[in-house]
């Protein structure tokens, strides 16, 4: 309670004292007036102390005894708390003044604030593993093959593996799904097989147990797991005697030998299973690209170091992989890439957070101006009463002091709101933030944004508020206190400065409009492609057959038809159908190397990467992809695993521009290997990763390829695609009643709405459009209250001169003319510096515009003709005012 | 250095102490004045100006002994010193010369 925090507060004897005697009063009050007045009673009287020992502390100062010690210290202490007193006494009797201002300084910081803790959390602070720095990411880039990005090959890991002098440690790992069976329903999770190595090169070790050492790594050694702190609190309730016990993985049984700390999650926070990689350090298998590296450098290590050191390993891949010949090596120029860890999980999401935080920096500023113009208008209207200070003693320094404790209580008191602010906008933040925004989970309030808020806070309102006015009070005292009138034309200078300040206030505002505006066109061409297929009505889920009990592909086919057959029996499933990769998959489509029967490639070049699917018979027909030529797989496809496919346009238009594909034949697979499968349809096109790439070409095969034809594997994960009319629960129930009389230990996982998954391609995008417009909006309202406080003031400095005016015969209307043309000048100068301005920053937006040209000409001209409009409507009111001055007044009062 | 008078509320405090028998503590002095006065008075002027006054040697201070009503607090006690009462006289002597013939005006 409040009597706790006093007694905590004050020395034992006052302790006795004073907390005594309000407990004791407090009692009685409550006796004799009820709780409700006691309390008030008792907030009040606490209240009152602090002011009066404060006074009390200062006034014992000043005493004879202590000023014949110390003159000079001890004056100065009384005079800067009676400045503390005055700087917050000017504040309480300017109460709608000291609100305006706290609140527009506080919105600014704390937006500020809010956006820092994200780039702070996200970019800024390290990793956290130990010694962060020193980890790197390791990939490939093969421009000969059109691929620019591509992981790692297990092959080059173990040849990777002895780099002595920049690499301390490697560890590879695959990150893919599991189904996990043994305790209650199936549940399928995300699955990490990784090098026993990896705990090394993070620096992490299980919080429980221990991880797998390299024998339990190696190729035929007893199936081990290390769990996540996830799986081992909702599904073994944090049994502390977790180790020992087993899961079925897949069908197949694992001891649980380690549980990993809560805080641990790589690489992404719901991996709930660990298991080792079990590369042969022999095998002869140069392996796919489908696994990833990471490394720990030594101490003397760098990464270009490193990336040079792996170049010079590479032409070992001859030497010990038959299948890689060096000719196949030029060809595909394969050169491995390393990076810093951070920068490969941040990296795309930087330029994003930048934009957003220069973003709010600006309207920051645009708050600042605002303070800045709200502090000149105080220091004229206190003309007065510092002419009065100064010709009573008050020296130079007194002003300034005053003015800097002004601004400290401005400061802190705008720092503490935006900090309130700042938590309860992060907390939204957080919430509608995309899930692929990495380390989002490490976002918070922390030290380092405590510092950027209290430092912004005060550096704003020291630049904007005691500065401005401790030029503009510095005057002459005797000719403000004689000529208190509000008409004099001294102030030519000060009103220039406040015209700048608004002007500038619109530049700001026109930045912001101008890079939302693009931003909104962006996105509005973002919803106007089209992605090809129809996704209303649409739920998805997704299902993996374990090897143990579908052991081949015909098992696997067979799992699907007859399952599709009982979902398709259910009432009110209009289509059903399956595909093994969804459009717009993002970065999780996978390809191969694509050969044409008519134009094979030379000796050591390999075929063009091209994506491929497996699709159910009615999979086309389901999602509403037309069919352009041909006909779409067949059940008899499967049945008799004939080796037939289908392409789209956009394959077509590649492989054979003009001519008719149909019948031609085509093979997945490294040149002169596997078998042959014919082109019997072409379909429409669909985006295969992102809603902004261009067309990327897609081989359908069906969940039975022809044998040899290298892609049986591609099968065995599938995505169910269901159009009904039924709400999702209801069907989710029924397919998973279905699918448990097919197979009872089956998890079906991943669960959603087709509509939700397109809507999820377009998010990161509405993600930055919303907070820009956001700021560009609240920038704009500041700009207008700017615009409008400035003139009205501006138009009050004339009133004895409009009344002149009018008294002469000038009309309403011109007066009017008269006020607008003054804030037209600023707003015109305001657009056309903002219009410079926007031309050189918008360029920064760069890769988050899609289709809009960073100074797209309709974007511009339609934001500096908003702006100006506004502005004029801020003009509009005081102008109005001023017109309807009665001219007898304005003489009188002026 | 002329001495200073006693202030407005600091003649309250004193008046209440008296009432008091010349000795008592805070809460009773704080609850004495807003019973006669009819007013809430504030705690941090009452305890400032105690101070004040102790420290001009008007009055002196002693703990007393814990009371459990109090959370086992000690009150602190303060007596009014034969100063004061001159300094209070004087400032009566003061009130009632300059009063004299005002008595309609003030409405005594």
């Amino acid at each position: 309670m409040l009597l706790e925090l006093l007694s905590r507060l004050l020395r034992p004897d006052d302790e006795n004292e004073i907390v005594g005697d309000l407990e004791e009063n407090y009692a009685l009050r409550r006796e004799r007036h009820g709780p409700l007045n006691a309390q008030w009673w008792l907030l009040r009287q606490v209240a009152s102390l602090p002011i009066w020992l404060l006074r009390e502390r200062s006034e014992t100062r000043g005493t004879p005894s202590s000023s014949a010690r110390n003159p000079i210290g001890d004056s100065f202490m009384r005079s800067r708390s009676q400045e503390f007193r005055l700087a917050l006494r000017s504040f309480t009797r300017a109460p709608g003044f000291s609100f305006i201002t706290i609140i527009t300084l506080s919105l600014g910081v704390a937006a500020n604030t809010a956006i820092f803790s994200v780039v702070d959390g996200v970019l800024l602070e390290s990793l956290p593993y130990e010694d962060s720095d020193r980890l790197v990411y390791i990939w490939h880039t093969a421009p000969g093959m059109g691929v620019d990005r591509i992981g790692t090959a297990t092959g080059l890991q173990t040849i990777y593996a002895s780099v002595p002098t920049e690499l301390e440690n490697l560890a590879t790992y695959r990150t893919g799904s599991a189904n996990i069976t043994g305790l209650g329903d199936p549940i399928r999770a995300q699955a990490v097989d990784a090098s026993a190595s990896l705990f090394e090169v993070l620096g992490v070790q299980p919080a429980l147990g221990r991880a797998y050492t390299a024998e339990e790594d190696l190729p035929g050694a007893p199936p081990v797991v290390v769990i996540s702190h996830g799986l081992w609190s909702s599904h073994f309730a944090s049994d502390p005697n977790v180790l020992g016990r087993t899961i079925e993985l897949n069908g197949v049984t694992h001891d649980i030998i380690g549980v990993m700390p809560a805080s641990f999650g790589f690489p992404s926070s719901g991996v709930q299973i660990f298991t080792p990689m079990k590369i042969d350090p022999q095998s002869p298998d140069f392996g796919g690209f489908n696994v990833e590296g990471v490394g720990r450098l030594t101490g003397a290590g760098t990464a270009e170091g490193l990336q040079s050191e792996l170049t010079r390993l590479l032409p070992r891949v001859t030497e010990r992989f038959s299948e890689m010949t060096t000719g196949m090596m030029e060809s595909t120029q394969l050169a491995p890439r390393v990076t810093s860890l951070k920068e490969m999980i941040v990296g795309p999401v930087a330029s994003a957070l930048w934009v957003v935080m220069g973003t709010v920096g600006l309207v920051l500023l645009i708050a600042c101006a605002n303070v800045g113009n709200l502090f000149l208008a105080r220091a004229e209207s206190r003309q007065k009463e510092v002419a009065i200070r100064t010709a009573m003693g008050a020296g130079r320094r007194d002003l300034f002091w005053q003015y800097a404790m002004e601004s400290a209580i401005l400061g802190v008191s705008s720092g503490l709101l935006a900090i309130v602010l700042a938590a309860v906008g992060l907390k939204l933040l957080v919430a509608i933030a995309p899930e692929e925004l990495p380390r989002i989970s490490e976002v918070g309030l922390d030290g380092s944004v405590l510092a950027f808020t209290a430092t912004i806070s005060l550096a704003a309102a020291f630049l904007f508020g005691a500065l401005p006015m401790l030029r503009h009070t510095l005057g002459q005292p005797a000719t403000a206190l004689r000529d208190g009138s509000r008409g004099s034309t001294a102030g030519k200078s000060r009103n220039r400065g406040r015209q700048l300040l608004v002007a500038s206030q619109v530049a700001f505002a026109m930045v912001l409009l101008v890079g939302s505006g693009l931003m909104l066109r962006s996105f509005a061409r973002l919803l106007d492609v089209d992605i090809g297929f129809n996704a209303t009505d649409v739920t998805t889920f997704r299902v993996t057959l374990p090897t143990q009990a579908y052991p081949g592909v015909e098992a696997v086919a067979r799992f699907h038809t007859a399952a599709l057959e009982r979902i398709q029996a259910i009432p009110g499933v209009i289509g059903a159908a399956a595909v093994s990769i969804l459009p717009l998959a993002g970065a999780d489509w996978s390809g191969d190397p694509l050969n044409q029967e008519e134009k094979p490639v030379g000796p050591d070049e390999l075929p063009p990467i091209i994506a491929l699917k497996a699709v159910t018979p009615s999979y086309f027909a389901t999602m509403g992809i037309p069919l352009l030529s041909g006909r779409v797989i067949e059940q008899s496809d499967i049945d008799d695993r004939v080796g037939s496919v289908v392409i789209n346009q956009a394959l077509a238009d590649r492989f054979w521009p003009g001519e008719d594909p149909l019948d031609r034949r085509i093979k997945h697979s490294m040149p002169g290997e596997g078998e042959w499968s014919t082109v019997v349809g072409v379909v429409g096109n669909t985006p295969l990763g992102t809603l902004t790439e261009e067309q990327r070409e897609v081989v359908y095969y069906s969940t039975a390829p022809r044998e040899g034809s290298g892609t049986t594997w591609v099968s065995r994960t599938m995505v169910y695609t269901v159009r009904s009319g039924l709400p999702t629960s209801a069907l989710l129930d029924q397919v998973r009643a279905v699918l448990r009389e097919q197979d009872p230990n089956l998890p079906i996982s991943q669960s959603q709405l087709l509509t939700r998954h397109v809507e999820a391609a377009r998010v990161e995008m509405a993600f930055t459009m919303i907070l820009l417009s956001i700021a560009a909006g609240v920038g704009l309202l500041l700009g207008a209250i700017g615009i409008y406080g400035v003139i009205s003031y501006l138009t009050a400095m004339r009133t004895r001169e409009i009344g002149v005016r009018m008294a002469l015969g000038a009309q309403a209307a011109s007066v009017r003319g008269m006020v607008m043309r003054q804030g037209a000048t600023v707003a015109l100068l305001g657009v056309a510096v903002g219009l410079v301005g926007a031309l050189v920053l918008t360029r920064f937006l760069g890769t988050l515009l899609f289709e809009v040209s960073a100074t797209d000409p309709l974007t511009f001209a339609g934001v500096s003709v908003l702006l100006f409009c506004v502005s004029m409507l801020a003009t509009y009111l005081p102008a109005r005012r001023a017109a309807a001055t009665a001219p007898l007044e304005a003489l009188r009062d002026g | 250095m002329p001495r200073e008078q006693l202030g407005e509320f600091e003649k309250l405090v004193l008046l209440a102490l008296l009432r008091l028998d010349g000795e008592s503590y805070g809460a009773a002095i704080l609850a004495e004045i807003e019973e006669r006065t009819a007013r809430t008075s504030s705690s941090g002027a009452l305890y400032v100006a105690l101070r004040r006054m102790e420290r001009r040697g008007l009055l002196t201070s002693r703990f007393g002994d814990p009371t459990p009503t109090r959370g086992g607090r000690a009150k602190r006690y303060f007596q009014v010193e034969p100063e004061a009462v001159r300094q209070l006289r004087e400032s009566q002597q003061m009130w009632t010369q300059m009063a004299d013939g005002l008595g309609d005006l003030l409405g005594t």
